[in-house]
């Protein structure tokens, strides 16, 4: 009902899909495990030139860009699924930051703009940001580049950049202001609805990978922690939620999938299903980290335990991209005043 | 079979439905196999479903030489879809196609399968279920019914619970101990009991809607014969597990089983539409909220059917059932909220909207989330198979 059945039997989802996730969660898991992560956390958060580079490298800043302007010319199922990796290891590197901008470009930039700019994106050699919502800031404002804000595409000499205190710190945020000087190109990169269906599905694939990593976190605690003469995980109390968490994970998972294929497809249902995707994993999100750091105890409360690092991006993620209350208002209106 | 051909299909089987959709009945409809209750109900609901067979749209999911169209998943999942898009009658024998076919089908001999399999797509032979017992529901491997052998084949005695449609069933698929010595579960046989009338009382057991529809069966040395064994004795709990997995997810790989959360959503956006309340907002979000569930769920199933995820291939086809029973109770009870007031209201009454639709589903909404399968027995076995977490019990 008000979505099309026009979607692909399989979701467009191939080997080829398998294969990208097993080597992006590799590739995460050597060079930003969790030991890294928190390293990296405490030790001030710099941003990793190097790693950045490397991925680059790998095709991961250039995912869904066109292969003549240098990229991998892959679709929104393949980004779908490296997104959802990036968010399970809470990368701070800001390659879905870059790839959101490249989409911004790439839908309503001219061609002289494209050819200047997304090989420069895809090669790592520049890194880009968008500003997606007017309320929050501009994530990794500061170690960018290039600047998608106000319908103009910025070079830095053109932006001030006010930074945010903000709780996630792998998800630096900052006010980005033209000066209405330095480099500028005037353009038709407004927020338009095609960009929003992107920036929402690229947000959703990546809290559904944070929300996952807390619930394996927590279900191996849960195996792990005796009390009682037995596991915790045996008492029912315990294991009852974490089943919830998987099912709101699972849900938002098949959402962000038929969003992908939605925008792959182009069969008209990814602006309903990219607002849907984000509200559920939202929520998915949420969920998970609250009960992440109830069922992990005492340990739980603690800076010691990882999983307060996803309950700081979940804070981020829920104001970022309109909360699920606001993606639910206007599915309630759309569905409501749709003609049946 | 191309996209385009399951395309030209499924618009042949929706022409086939909108010129033969059975007339409106003049008596109330049961809301699902679980509550036909009267004859007249019965006849209406078996002759639809025969009808359909007749015309070759059921039994895709059959091989050909036990009377099916052949095995064809995508075919059958467009069947399904369509029925419920059309809003048609349910498939009375559900628990005959849906249960008991996959299982004759896994474990029935050749002359099982040729004698049994072509009569339940037909209505020929409906079908119940003899699971359940007074004393043994979730803990269901604890049941007391036994199965005697005899010179003739067995005898059975004991009482079974919750039998939906043993009213109208030649045949029940009915789990029994044949040895009492051994360990509960290898004590255990499977059996295609044919529901004579010698040593067989049925009783009705009325829902907490007033309706009817289930029954507790009563064998007092029923007499059962050899062939009624499916697989071997000792095998029965495998063969129930068989049935249990069929019973709770595996229809939803076709994407049948989120055909009906669909349709009710389509009816309760309706009826939210004609409420005075439609402006509500938090009623809004929660109307919302049960859309996205929707969607998750039909997704959920269609993801099941392909290349699995990574992580836990099993999690949606086990998780079907819990997840869409649920959502139609949040469904029913927000239902009933748009309503409002009226929501107190019964069939009888004039002034109850939708017929009194809205209670009747939320009342028998508990039906699915206890039935097949509480959603806590869900959650223990989802938490324990899926996710690997130690046993509770």
């Amino acid at each position: 009902m008000r979505l099309s059945r026009t979607l692909p039997h399989d979701f467009g989802f191939t080997d080829e899909h398998q294969m990208l996730q097993s080597e992006a969660r590799r590739v995460l898991a050597e060079r930003f495990g969790r030991a890294t992560l928190r390293r990296w956390i405490e030790g001030g958060g710099e941003h990793d030139a190097e790693l950045y580079q490397a991925l680059a490298e790998l095709g991961w800043c250039g995912l869904t860009i066109e292969e003549r302007y240098g990229g991998a010319g892959l679709g929104y199922s393949h980004l779908a699924v490296l997104a959802e990796e990036i968010g399970r290891a809470l990368l701070p590197a800001p390659c879905l930051a870059s790839i959101t901008a490249a989409e911004a470009i790439a839908l309503a930039g001219d061609d002289a703009m494209k050819v200047r700019w997304l090989p420069a994106i895809a090669d790592g050699s520049k890194l880009a940001t968008a500003a997606v919502d007017s309320r929050t800031g501009v994530v990794a404002a500061q170690t960018a580049d290039l600047f998608v804000v106000d319908q103009t595409l910025a070079e830095r000499d053109a932006v001030t950049i006010e930074p945010d205190a903000g709780l996630d710190v792998t998800k630096p945020t900052a006010t980005v202001k033209l000066t209405g000087q330095g480099t500028t190109q005037r353009t038709t990169l407004k927020q338009s609805e095609a960009f929003q269906t992107r920036a929402l599905l690229i947000a959703a694939a990546e809290a559904t990978g944070a929300a996952e990593a807390v619930l394996v976190m927590t279900r191996d605690y849960a195996i792990e922690r005796h009390q009682f003469g037995k596991p915790i995980g045996a008492f029912q109390a315990v294991s009852h939620p974490i089943v919830d968490m998987m099912i709101g994970i699972e849900n938002a998972r098949s959402l962000t999938y038929a969003c992908a294929a939605a925008l792959d497809s182009d069969n008209g249902d990814a602006k309903v299903l990219s607002r849907m995707a984000k509200a559920a994993a939202s929520d998915a999100l949420s969920f998970a980290v609250a009960k992440g750091v109830q069922l992990h105890g005492g340990f739980g409360f603690t800076w010691d335990c990882d999983v307060h690092f996803y309950f700081r991006r979940s804070l981020y993620e829920r104001a970022a991209l309109g909360d699920p209350t606001d993606h639910r208002a206007w599915l309630g209106e759309y569905l409501l005043a749709e003609e049946s | 079979m191309s996209d385009e051909d399951l395309a030209a299909f499924g618009r042949e089987v929706k022409s086939y439905l909108t010129a033969n959709r059975p007339a409106e009945p003049d008596f109330v409809m049961p809301q699902s196999f679980l509550e036909v209750e009267t004859e007249q109900q019965f006849t209406y609901l078996r002759a639809w479903q025969r009808q359909l067979y007749e015309a070759g749209h059921l039994g895709f999911d059959v091989p050909e030489q036990y009377g099916g169209r052949g095995v064809d998943q995508a075919r059958h999942a467009i069947v399904m879809r369509e029925l419920a898009n059309a809003q048609m009658p349910f498939l009375v024998n559900t628990i005959g196609l849906r249960w008991v076919v996959p299982t004759i089908l896994k474990y029935g001999t050749e002359e099982q399968k040729q004698r049994l399999v072509k009569p339940i797509l037909s209505t020929d032979h409906i079908w119940c279920q003899g699971f359940s017992e007074p004393e043994a529901g979730s803990d269901l491997a604890s049941l007391q019914t036994r199965a005697v052998r005899h010179e003739d084949g067995y005898r059975v005695t004991g009482h079974k619970v919750w039998t939906t449609l043993a009213h109208f069933a030649q045949f029940m698929i009915l789990l029994a101990r044949t040895d009492a010595e051994a360990n509960k579960y290898r004590g255990l046989s499977y059996f295609l009991f044919p529901m004579g009338e010698e040593g067989v009382t049925i009783q009705p057991l009325l829902k907490m809607s007033a309706e009817g529809g289930f029954n507790q069966v009563i064998f007092d040395d029923a007499p059962m014969p050899h062939d009624a064994l499916l697989g071997k004795e000792g095998q029965g709990w495998e063969v129930a597990m068989a049935t249990l997995t069929f019973e709770r997810g595996a229809a939803g790989v076709s994407g049948e089983a989120t055909s009906g959360t669909s349709e009710m959503l389509d009816r309760l956006v309706k009826c939210a539409r004609d409420s005075p309340r439609k402006d509500d907002r938090v009623l809004r979000d929660r109307l919302a909220s049960l859309w996205i569930d929707t969607e998750a769920a039909r997704f959920g199933e269609r993801r099941a059917a392909q290349h699995l995820p990574a992580e836990r291939p099993m999690a949606l086809p086990m998780m079907s059932k819990l997840v869409r029973s649920e959502i139609d109770q949040d469904m029913a009870a927000l239902g009933c909220d748009y309503i409002g007031k009226t929501a107190r209201l019964g069939i009888d009454d004039p002034a109850a909207p939708d017929e009194g639709e809205w209670p009747r589903a939320y009342m028998n909404s508990f039906g699915f989330t206890i039935g097949g399968g509480t959603s806590e027995i869900q959650r223990n076995l989802l938490a324990e198979r899926v996710l690997g977490l130690p046993r509770s019990r």
